[in-house]
């Protein structure tokens, strides 16, 4: 066996462990009970798949299922991962970052309850996405004429704005998302936006949004290619 | 040649950042990280990026054309984690 997991005594229990030394202490997970999991590696095991092998252990030690919710509590840390990118990130089991993200990574998962449209969670969209860029004169790359081959003009910018908006916070609190990864300072999701063209011919495009904090998501490309 | 050494090979959805303050009159600053939105550097000579606060997600600048020799491609590397960590630090309240 490549690891270790061992599950211990309630919170304040004393490690089971007989040869720390050759161990690398990698985290600490308390479940819904109170108990308490310490996940040790062998200093000398492949991270890569020990992350792999931990993050289905975690998940099941915290007992999540793949419809669950959970905000993702990170931990200040210095050392060269930058967790905090998902601090405050609402993310369904079934589509979040991977878990944990490093060796030592000491983020927490919360549980929460599935977010509720406009309540719990919002989305946003800067008009500029269309009126700037996908009606704009300036680029000549075909999504202006795409956009006015279904029916759509730069008149039309406040109208899709709204609807993107609708789509994109019900689909994100359904789960109907796909995480698309992260890299630079955010957690990026991919979610289908469905625009009925002039003839009632449905058309499904890619969009990017980014999460922000506590259920937000906000437009980056609002077109990033057709979903068949 | 990559995208890291050659800015004409940049991706959407890649993160970029500002090499000077050539932007500044429209709040971008040197250091200022982004999103690519479209690459034009063949046509235009320039990307089409969003910025943003990375705490609140509010835009900054939702749709700018960056020249490509205004900004770079960030890695994954240690030094440009750092980077990022450092523009995160700029709106850390
Ligand atoms: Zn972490």
């Amino acid at each position: 066996m490549l690891y270790k997991l061992f599950i211990l005594r309630k919170k304040s229990g004393s490690t089971l462990l007989t040869n720390k030394k050759s161990m690398l202490y990698c985290g600490k997970q308390t479940n819904p009970s109170g108990f308490v999991c310490l996940l040790y590696f062998r200093r000398y095991d492949i991270m890569g798949l020990l992350n792999e092998i931990a993050e289905k252990l975690l998940k099941n030690f915290l007992s999540l299922k793949k419809d669950d919710w959970i905000e993702w509590i990170a931990q200040p840390n210095d050392w060269q991962d930058d967790c905090d990118k998902f601090n405050s990130c609402y993310f369904i089991v079934k589509q979040m970052p991977k878990y944990p993200q490093h060796p030592r990574c000491r983020c927490r998962l919360k549980k929460i309850a599935e977010p509720i449209p406009n309540i719990t969670a919002k989305a946003t969209c800067d008009i500029r996405k269309f009126t700037g860029y996908i009606f704009s004169d300036k680029y000549d790359d075909g999504k202006k004429e795409l956009f006015e081959s279904w029916g759509y003009t730069i008149e039309d910018s406040g109208y899709l704005q709204q609807l993107y908006i609708s789509q994109a916070i019900q689909k994100y609190c359904d789960g109907q998302y796909q995480y698309v990864g992260v890299n630079d300072h955010s957690a990026k999701i991919s979610i289908t936006i469905t625009l009925t063209n002039q003839n009632g011919v449905e058309q499904h495009i890619n969009t990017i949004w980014k999460l922000g904090q506590k259920g937000t998501i906000d437009l980056i490309a609002p077109y990033s290619g057709h979903n068949y | 040649m990559n995208k890291y050494k050659n800015n004409a090979l940049v991706e959407e959805m890649d993160a970029i950042i500002l090499l000077n303050d050539n932007y500044a009159d429209q709040g971008l600053f040197k250091g200022y990280i982004g999103a690519v939105m479209s690459n034009f550097i063949e046509k235009y000579g320039f990307v089409v990026a969003d910025f943003y606060n990375p705490f609140t997600g509010k835009s900054i600048q939702p749709v700018i054309e960056i020249k490509k020799e205004d900004f770079r491609v960030i890695s994954g590397s240690v030094a440009d984690q750092k980077l990022v960590k450092e523009f995160k630090d700029l709106f850390r309240k």
